[in-house]
Parts: C-alpha cells; sequence; structure tokens
C-alpha cells in the first residue's frame, strides 16, 4: 500500500513535475522499497497506455450538425437594443413576486378543482373562451432541472396579466457535486429576458426558491424559454409553450 | 495573428459574426467530442453531447467571463454535459448503460489494439470525478492548473483526484492482465 507521499511523488515524476529534492528522495526510497518499485512500473504502464490512445476524428457530418441547429439571428431587442430585464434584489421585489405567485397558485388551485367537476381540461377551457390571441387562463408549466451541479424545480405560471416564474432549488444537490458560486435563472419571453439571480453556494444546501414575474399577458402558443447557469456555465436548457386554444 | 486567438474569435461572435462561430467549431469539435467520447465511450452520444456543447457555448456567448481561457470554459462545458448524460444513464438503463460498448468507439476500428481497448474499458470503471480528471489530463493535455480552473476545484484537489484515478486505473488493468 502507497503512502500519501509516495504517490505524490510517483504521480509527480509522471507529469514531469519533480523537483531536484523530489527526485533524489524518490530514488533513495525506491531503492528500498520493492512494493513502490512495482507500484511506480504500474502506474507507469498505465499512463503511457493512456497517453498512447489516438484522438477520435469528430464525425464528419458533426461541423455541420452543429452549424444547422444553430438559432437563426433575432432582431435587436427593444429599448436601444437591450433586453429588458427584472432582477430580483431588492425585499420589496421578491414580496411582490411571492404575491404574484401565490395568487397564481391560489388560482390555479381553483381552476384545478373546478376542472375535476366539470371535466374540461386546460386547454380546451382556453380554446373555447377566447379568440386568437388567446391568452392562457391556468396553464402551469413544470419544468424539471437535473444538472450535474444543480436540481430543482422550474414553475411557470400564467395569469391574466402576466408570466409568473419561480424556480425551487432541491436542498439536497447531487452528491460529489461541486456547489456553483451562483446558480442564475435565464427566462426568455420573446423580447423580454427576466433573470433570477442570486443564490448563493450557501444557501444550496438548505434549498430555497426564486420567483419573477414578467409582465404582459401569456398568448395561446406563445413559447418561453428557461436556461440554467451554475456559475456562469450553461447546465440546462428547456423549452416551455403555452397551451394551444383547439 | 490576434483576432484569430480565441478571445478574438469569441468578440467576433459576439458581435454577430457567425464565420468567428464556424472557426471555433473547427478548432475546438475534435477535441469536445474526444473528451465526451472517452467520458461516454458512445460515438452517438458524443457526438449530440459536442452539438449540445457548441450550441451552450453559441447562447451563452454573452455569459462567457474572458478571465478564463476559452478551451477552460468549452471543456467544462463538455465535462458537465457529459456527466448529464451518465446521470441519465444511471436512472434510466441502470448497470448496463455504462457498460462500455464493444461494438464502437476508435480502438474498435483499428484490428489488433486490446491494449487500447482495456484501458478505454477500464476508463469506464471509474467514477464520473475520476474520469473527468483522466480525460482532461491524458486526452485533452490540460494541465493542473487548467484542470483546477475547468473543475472549479483547488489544484490540490485536482492532483489528488487524478492519482486516485491512475492508481484506481492502474489496479484495474493489474486484474485484467493488461497492465
Amino acid at each position: 500500500m502507497l503512502d500519501d507521499r509516495m504517490l505524490e511523488l510517483l504521480n509527480a515524476e509522471i507529469d514531469r513535475a519533480l523537483s531536484a529534492a523530489d527526485r533524489a528522495e524518490l530514488s533513495r526510497r525506491l531503492l528500498s522499497e520493492p512494493d513502490s518499485r512495482a507500484a511506480r512500473d504500474a502506474l507507469r504502464r498505465t499512463c503511457a497506455e493512456l497517453d498512447s490512445l489516438a484522438p477520435a476524428e469528430a464525425p464528419a457530418e458533426l461541423h455541420e450538425r452543429i452549424l444547422a441547429a444553430l438559432p437563426q439571428p433575432r432582431p435587436a431587442a427593444s429599448r436601444g437594443g437591450q433586453p429588458s430585464r427584472w432582477f430580483l434584489s431588492s425585499a420589496s421585489t421578491l414580496r411582490y413576486a411571492a404575491a404574484v405567485i401565490g395568487a397564481v397558485l391560489v388560482g390555479t388551485i381553483a381552476f384545478q378543482a373546478n376542472r375535476g367537476v366539470n371535466g374540461v381540461d386546460a386547454d380546451q377551457a382556453a380554446g373555447t373562451m377566447a379568440d386568437p390571441p388567446a391568452t392562457v387562463r391556468a396553464s402551469e408549466g413544470r419544468l424539471r432541472v437535473d444538472a450535474s451541479e444543480v436540481h430543482g424545480t422550474i414553475t411557470l405560471v400564467p395569469t391574466g396579466q402576466d408570466l409568473g416564474v419561480r424556480f425551487d432549488f432541491d436542498p439536497a444537490q447531487p452528491a460529489g457535486a461541486a456547489a456553483p458560486a451562483a446558480i442564475d435563472v435565464v427566462v426568455t419571453r420573446g423580447k423580454q429576458v427576466a433573470h433570477l439571480t442570486g443564490i448563493a453556494a450557501t444557501q444550496q444546501g438548505r434549498g430555497g426558491a426564486m420567483a419573477a414575474a414578467i409582465p404582459g399577458a401569456v398568448t395561446a402558443g406563445e413559447a418561453v424559454e428557461v436556461r440554467v447557469l451554475a456559475s456562469g456555465v450553461p447546465v440546462f436548457m428547456g423549452r416551455w409553450q403555452a397551451s394551444s386554444p383547439r | 495573428m490576434l483576432e484569430d486567438g480565441d478571445g478574438g474569435l469569441v468578440e467576433r461572435c459576439r458581435a454577430g459574426d457567425r464565420r468567428a462561430f464556424e472557426t471555433l467549431v473547427v478548432r475546438y469539435q475534435r477535441p469536445v467530442f474526444n473528451a465526451a467520447l472517452r467520458m461516454l465511450r458512445n460515438p452517438d452520444d458524443a457526438r449530440d453531447v459536442a452539438q449540445t456543447v457548441f450550441l451552450k457555448v453559441y447562447e451563452h456567448l454573452a455569459d462567457y467571463d474572458p478571465s478564463y481561457k476559452f478551451y477552460s470554459w468549452i471543456y467544462r462545458i463538455a465535462v458537465n454535459e457529459s456527466i448529464n448524460v451518465l446521470h441519465r444513464r444511471r436512472r434510466h438503463e441502470p448497470i448496463a448503460g455504462d457498460e462500455p460498448d464493444e461494438s464502437i468507439g476508435p480502438e474498435g476500428q483499428v484490428a489488433g489494439q486490446q491494449i487500447g481497448a482495456g484501458i478505454q474499458k477500464a476508463v469506464m470503471t471509474l467514477k464520473p470525478d475520476y474520469r473527468s480528471v483522466i480525460v482532461l489530463r491524458h486526452f485533452l493535455d490540460c494541465s493542473y492548473q487548467d484542470m483546477a480552473e475547468i473543475l472549479s476545484l483547488p489544484e490540490r484537489t485536482v492532483k489528488s483526484r487524478l492519482f486516485a484515478a491512475r492508481q484506481q486505473l492502474a489496479e484495474a488493468l493489474g486484474k485484467d492482465g493488461v497492465a
């Protein structure tokens, strides 16, 4: 069984990171430790095999597939080319968002109860009550986020006036995953972009939620794109489309 | 030729130059595909991961922090995306999904490279954290410092994972009679 110091020396030798003093120490120990010599041979063979594997060529069609999948350039956003943003940085904004979400949830529960009685689903209800562009009444959307660094649920709730967005992140994040310094949720709705920001690494162990409301009634068929970033790196992309009238 | 550097290309992409992005694709499609292939050992999954990685890069260029190396950023996305696929495999196909695919893989295309197949099979026995450092160090030629940046870990942790991963590989190959 190798001790930590010997493991460090052997690996430093493989990575050509040995100092002169380390090299002398390694030589001295190898002379007197047959087990370390055997371990060194095995490690060196292993690394030589790893390094001998030839890189694979990328599939010929990969380049074209990537370029074909790129989104088409979007027209410049309003407000001088800058997208609209809602940052939940103040307590009053948080209270407002919580109130909106709460009201919407109550409305949704009422709608669901009503649906149970009448046997009419949300799509049918929306479709029979409005002409295009129809506003969607209470068709809530959920997106499950199961990325390596972040687990949680995004809920999108259309009301008559706006679209509520809430991200509930799970208290227990994936075992062994490095906690990102920050989690950001970016919600794109047409030209409007809402950023849910501010979950610090220290909060993640306890779980929690961020919420926002994007003004404007949701129209039937309207699509919303949701992205989650962990420490600035995208880890999830999802799309939700409001129910279309039939 | 600063404009041919990653930073210059990223700036041009941000200004709406799709040709600059195409240059980044040409430059990084091979290492990104290889990283995914070594993590997943399935060429189809690796191709899908590579495609997703570049789409995410394109979508999030505005979020890229130029104080980090571009390749660190794209390799980090590639590793994370590959780990996501591994997690999904575990959920949907317990055990079998992470088994090496003997019918395909770069070494499978060349006759007589049994040792290559053995080492790749051994890599697949590593847990994702260990597999990541092996892929970054031995297949993408990243330094300790690069790996620390890509994985958002202290350099000391990266070394400790790498050393442990190599030792596990040596033991696995020893059991298989390859090493």
